[in-house]
């Protein structure tokens, strides 16, 4: 899939995994490597991109052994980005799909 | 590549692209290398699925927030500012290219002044009596003199180009909300291969050793240590 237009769904699915439950930078990373196929350490810029536009936030959490870890969360900014964006993707999905489905063999 | 060359080449290229935060990012990295490495994959294994450092350093350039970095000056404005800049920066350019071709002009003359010396010439009788092996001698030191200088014109010549481009970035990035790169001081590791600094140095090091050879030869020679007065070069 082109990369440029997977950049601008990832954010939807980074937003989407995040709405609900904290998440450590890793295994964000992990998550979304299960699920496309885009070259690992590719996800930290666009979260830090997230972040500088107020999406998420960070903060660090200690752990009994090792470092800290940094947790990425969503903010309010970032919950109404994700409604406004959810939905414009799932009409346009839903537009993409009456249109092609009619073509399509498989 | 392991951990480390992954690492330090990524905080090279994004000290390169001027991202903030540099070991925020690398923390990120190393965390990914650590907790991949719990798992028991090697260093070489991780850093193979990795994207590239180069490739992640303009993914955080382009991730910087247009509106953090550069406040939204008005654009007829800023062009007007940018314009008296240009100006003083045109005329700092004449006068560094004045500097080039001065010291060019000079690494040439003293090329040609060491040939009249090797060849005995003297065309329009301004080289005051010597003894030839004195002539070779100074010929000697002049064309150490001219490697010199013809090697920094060379680097005065790619340091000044560099800085140009330093700065028709800069002014372009003032046009452009700073999307692109910041562009680094110091010119690419050419400099470096051809090691202009090691041979500068043996050439200053030739053009004092040579004159100061030829001075004592010429005065123990002339029986003096004014040997010009022994010779009259001023009469």
């Amino acid at each position: 899939m082109d990369i440029q237009y997977k950049k601008g769904v990832l954010k939807l699915c980074l937003l989407s995994l995040l709405y609900n439950n904290d998440w450590y930078g890793y295994d964000i990373s992990e998550a979304l490597s299960k699920i496309t196929e885009i070259s690992d350490g590719t996800v930290y810029p666009i979260l830090r991109k997230m972040k500088t536009e107020g999406l998420v936030n960070t903060y660090l959490s200690e752990k009994s052994n090792g470092p800290p870890r940094k947790y990425y969360t969503i903010t309010t900014l970032g919950k109404e980005e994700f409604q406004k964006q959810a939905k414009e993707w799932l009409d346009f999905s839903e537009a993409v799909k009456n249109l092609i489905k009619e073509n399509y063999d498989g | 590549m392991d951990k480390k060359t992954y690492l330090t080449i990524l905080r090279n290229e994004l000290k390169k692209v001027g991202v903030a935060e540099i070991d925020d990012i690398i923390n990120e990295y190393t965390d990914h290398f650590d907790s991949k490495q719990k798992l028991g994959k090697t260093e070489e294994e991780i850093a193979n699925k990795l994207a590239s450092p180069e490739y992640i350093a303009k993914e955080y350039a382009q991730s910087i927030d247009p509106k953090n970095t550069n406040p939204n000056y008005g654009k007829i404005t800023m062009t007007i500012g940018l314009g008296f800049i240009d100006i003083i920066m045109v005329m700092i350019l004449i006068v560094l290219i004045g500097w080039v071709i001065v010291l060019g002009v000079f690494s040439i003359t003293l090329i040609v002044l060491s040939f009249l010396l090797f060849t005995n010439l003297n065309i329009v009788e301004l080289i005051p009596y010597l003894p030839y092996y004195g002539k070779v001698l100074i010929g000697l030191s002049t064309l150490s003199l001219s490697v010199l200088s013809g090697l920094g014109t060379i680097y005065s010549f790619i340091y000044i180009k560099q800085w140009t481009k330093v700065y028709l970035r800069w002014h372009k990035n003032m046009l452009n909300n700073g999307i692109y790169p910041k562009l680094s001081l110091n010119p690419e590791k050419v400099v470096d291969k051809i090691n202009l600094r090691l041979l500068m140095m043996i050439s200053l090091i030739l053009f004092g050793s040579f004159l100061i050879i030829t001075m004592i030869l010429l005065m123990i020679d002339a029986n003096a240590f004014e040997f010009w007065h022994e010779w009259n070069w001023f009469q």
